[in-house]
């Protein structure tokens, strides 16, 4: 008997011109772990919504055909009816929690659910140390970190006891250890899970089945070797390419030496050191914590550090990991000119080189997440800046649009100096002349 | 039960009215719990929405943004955004949703601004904010109406606070009530001002954001 | 203590400071309740106490001037417009002393609750006004959040050669604060509606049951409120 049952599922978004999912059909099988890839805007979040019943009753829409959880027709039962027997874990952390109490986050889903009073707290706390953070149980959510916040979510998930976890790119606020450590937990529930990332080599790993969306068809449906076999090239795991290194010999732009930075007592860089050439692309890499993002504000800027030497020449432009915060103004043509002055000729050229011509006149909100990620890209490009740093350019990013943006930086390379910070090694292989690794306050030195 | 509640509560405030005008030298008693009573008939008023997540969630945001505004603002004596994020919040969706934003609002920021007797009376009176823009919510589209209504209630906010603050602690003469108000003419003009100038930056914007996202909060789904 | 009690006590104190007509008591309730906002940790409770002892202060110093009543006259001072003849007599004097005493007791009252409750806890407790409680909490977690968007926007703009200046500038953040807040928000009603929010049949999670001092604060409540009522 199939957990999970989807027939000829056709739904569009309220408004929407072309349905989000068209004709999708397929079975989950209790216990089974599925990974869910494909390309931004594919129907994969959209699909994860219908099986916990958000769509269409959260978002309102046209909905054909059948979906059934746990013997639960979703047109008779409502996405609260369902919460004893689905959980879901979305993307940002910030955005799912309640309250300012871990333990009475955790609690918050079981008194939804009914769960007698005696039994409520020894689910908490047993949930939480199954997610290993029992440690955290009084701590106040605003002070936790984003993978600290994630595990608190999924906490609240395994408190729950689904049958069936939903998860929609949980990870991507998260370092490499942090993901591994997030699906491993999930993965090991006995439930059933369907995860849906951008970094396909994760899921890839542990998965029983594969389903492949594109354009809101499901275009692939098998088991983990077949599919293997099957998928398009740019989502199967790979590793890193070392570049050689060209010995390019261009000017020093920005040069920081020996720095030392400390928001607060704990310093967080400890004499780091940094080198960029004109025409050479570096990838800085490390854990979460090393100072990565520190190390590339001082290297364009932002940050003055409290000891050591930066100089640097020309104009500075950074990238922040976060494209949601290049929707200041009304209109994406004035968006991306508000580097530049309001110079719009310049705005529409950059949009052109992003692959963003016709979007000149939308309301920036209006667009999907990988239009977003352009936009942001634009926003510092217009500037042609001599340096350029790019703050986690790929979190959230398909495969085959990282492939265009390495390809986007290596054209435009022999301008400027490129910094890139990323957790992404194949993407630091595939983009950059030499790769950095901070590690956690150790010098790094090139 | 929330109903019951709602209006044992609306009795309690009428009657504790009525106590103030029978025996006015000792007001300040029975005008706070005049307050409190109104307070909890909103409270429970708020019960009776839908069961849904979405209205209370959005009051919230509304009233932690409104709250964050009026932090950001703390240093500038008497501006803060509060009036017309309510007032916007009872225009786009509603009377009952515009009360609690400008209630919650002002109970929010008074978290990080300071808390004290006047802050149910500025949740009253923040409240009636949103009750105001959901009233004339066909009247205010315009740039220019928006802003008079919030110079108005500006002042109107100002006046309550003022002979609250008179009525409760102040002897009961007109001379008292000149100085109470004389105290805070600057912050009053500045808040009257205030209102004034974010509602033009502004004000416009923020009821096309929010009638942007009605269409998201009205949903309706059809099945086919 | 549990939140309910201490309401209770704090509200009856409020309640009896407003009532009682005895200087002492009020004074005695006002000192009391300022000793407790003490134990506040530092930073936030100077910004409570602030505002109610200023407007204690002004009602105690200014509103002498302003009453006309008593007869044993202490000062006589010059005649302003609009405000008349001033003058201060002892009755006046005292009058004002009490108010003053209540503005701050009440004042204090409330700064007491904010200081040290816990909002959590509260919403834990809360029983039929439970959706208000909710807005509440919701509303004072996002605050620093909004401000870290807020802070995130600036240096967005910051990273691409746009300096943020002046109250216009920052005045022109709060749209697309409000936007982004507006997005969080569907995202957060998403979440909760997924976890169950709105079922029938929601249970609560037991609170730690009420300590003797829990009761002692509810009888002491009862009293002190019977006896100003009664005296």
């Amino acid at each position: 008997m199939a957990l999970a049952v989807v027939d000829g599922l056709t739904f569009s978004y309220p408004g929407a011109e072309r349905p989000a999912l068209a004709d999708v059909s397929l079975r989950i099988e209790p216990g089974e772990i599925v990974a869910l890839l494909g390309p931004s805007g594919s129907g994969k979040s959209t699909l994860l919504r219908a099986l916990a019943g958000l769509v269409p009753h959260f978002h309102g829409g046209r909905f054909e055909g059948r979906v059934e959880v746990a013997g639960r027709d979703t047109r008779r039962f409502r996405p609260a009816d369902l919460a004893d027997e689905v959980a879901s874990l979305f993307q940002d952390p910030e955005d799912q929690v309640v309250f300012g109490r871990v333990a009475n986050e955790i609690a918050f889903g079981l008194e939804n659910l009914g769960t007698p009073p005696a039994a409520i707290w020894p689910r908490v706390h047993g949930a939480l140390a199954d997610a290993g953070i029992a440690r955290l149980a009084e701590r106040r959510t605003e002070t936790l970190s984003a993978g600290e916040l994630q595990r608190v979510c999924l906490a609240s998930t395994i408190a729950v006891e689904p049958s069936l976890l939903l998860l929609d790119e949980p990870t991507s606020q998260l370092d490499p250890a942090g993901a591994e450590a997030i699906l491993d937990l999930a993965c090991d529930l006995g439930a059933a899970v369907v995860v849906s990332e951008q970094r396909p080599a994760l899921p890839l790993e542990r998965c029983d089945r594969v389903l492949f969306v594109e354009n809101g068809r499901l275009a692939l449906d098998a088991p983990r070797e077949e599919a293997l076999a099957q998928l398009d090239p740019a989502y199967l795991p790979r590793s890193p390419e070392s570049r050689r290194e060209n010995g390019k010999e261009g000017a020093i732009l920005s040069r920081v030496e020996e720095v030392t930075f400390a928001y607060d007592a704990s310093p967080v860089l400890n004499c780091a050191s940094l080198e960029l050439r004109r025409g050479e692309i570096v990838a800085l890499t490390g854990p979460n914590g090393a100072g990565k993002t520190t190390l590339a504000k001082i290297a364009s800027g932002l940050l003055e550090p409290q000891a050591g030497v930066v100089e640097r020449s020309g104009r500075a432009c950074y990238l922040s990991q976060d494209p949601g915060r290049y929707l200041v103004t009304e209109r994406v043509e004035d968006e991306v000119a508000l580097a530049v002055g309001g110079d719009l000729g310049r705005a529409r050229a950059t949009l052109a080189r992003v692959g963003l011509s016709g979007f000149e006149h939308r309301h920036p909100r209006d667009l999907s997440s990988g239009e977003r990620e352009r936009l942001a890209l634009a926003c510092v490009l217009v500037a042609d800046p001599d340096v350029l740093v790019l703050d986690e350019p790929t979190r959230g990013v398909d495969p085959p649009r990282k492939a265009e943006l390495a390809e986007l930086l290596r054209t435009e390379a022999r301008k400027r100096a490129t910094l890139v910070v990323t957790h992404d090694l194949v993407f630091a292989g595939d983009v950059a002349d030499r790769t950095v690794e901070l590690g956690a306050l150790q010098a790094a030195h090139v | 039960m929330s109903r019951l509640a709602g209006l044992g509560a609306l009795a309690a405030a009428v009657a504790s009215a009525a106590w103030v005008a029978a025996a006015p030298a000792h007001s300040g008693f029975p005008l706070l719990l005049a307050a409190m009573g109104l307070l909890v008939a909103g409270a429970a008023w708020l019960e009776t929405g839908p069961a849904a997540s979405k209205e209370i969630v959005l009051v919230a945001t509304l009233a932690a943004v409104a709250a964050a505004g009026r932090v950001l603002f703390a240093a500038v004596p008497g501006v803060q955004p509060v009036t017309v994020v309510a007032v916007a919040a009872g225009a786009a969706l509603g009377a009952r949703a515009g009360f609690a934003t400008g209630a919650v609002a002002a109970l929010a920021s008074n978290f990080f601004l300071g808390q004290g007797p006047w802050t149910p009376w500025q949740m009253l009176a923040w409240g009636a904010c949103g009750l105001a823009g959901a009233a004339l919510a066909r009247l205010i589209r315009g740039r220019i109406a928006f802003a008079v209504l919030c110079c108005v209630l500006g002042f109107a906010f100002s006046a309550f606070m003022d002979i609250w603050l008179w009525v409760s602690f102040w002897p009961h003469t007109w001379q008292a009530l000149t100085l109470v108000v004389g105290q805070g003419i600057a912050f009053d003009v500045a808040h009257a001002v205030g209102n004034v100038a974010i509602a033009l930056t502004i004000g416009p914007e923020l009821r096309r954001l929010l009638e942007r996202y009605d269409r998201r909060l009205r949903t309706e789904v059809v099945w086919a | 203590m549990s939140p309910v009690p201490a309401a209770a006590l704090l509200a009856s104190l409020a309640a009896v400071a407003l009532i009682a007509d005895r200087g002492w008591v009020v004074g005695l309730i006002a000192a009391g309740l300022f000793v407790v906002c003490l134990a506040a940790p530092r930073a936030r409770r100077w910004l409570y106490l602030t505002g109610t002892l200023v407007s204690a202060l002004s009602v105690f110093l200014l509103s002498p001037l302003v009453a006309h009543t008593g007869t044993y006259v202490i000062w006589e001072g010059p005649s302003i417009p609009v405000i008349g003849f001033l003058d201060v007599t002892s009755e006046e004097l005292a009058a004002a002393g009490i108010q003053a005493l209540r503005l701050a007791a009440v004042g204090l009252a409330f700064a007491a609750y904010a200081l040290l409750l816990d909002l959590d806890r509260l919403l834990q407790a809360a029983g039929f006004a439970r959706r208000s409680v909710l807005a509440v909490g919701l509303a004072t977690r996002l605050v620093p959040t909004l401000e870290r968007d807020a802070a995130g926007f600036v240096e967005a703009l910051r990273g691409r050669g746009v300096e943020v200046e002046g109250v216009r500038g920052r005045a022109r953040l709060l749209s697309p604060v409000l936007a982004g807040s507006l997005e969080r928000a569907l995202n957060l009603a998403e979440a909760m509606e997924a976890r169950g929010f709105g079922r029938t049949g929601r249970t609560r999670a037991p609170m730690p049951p009420w300590t003797r001092l829990d009761r002692l604060a509810l009888a002491v409540a009862a009293a002190l409120l019977v006896g100003a009522l009664w005296l």
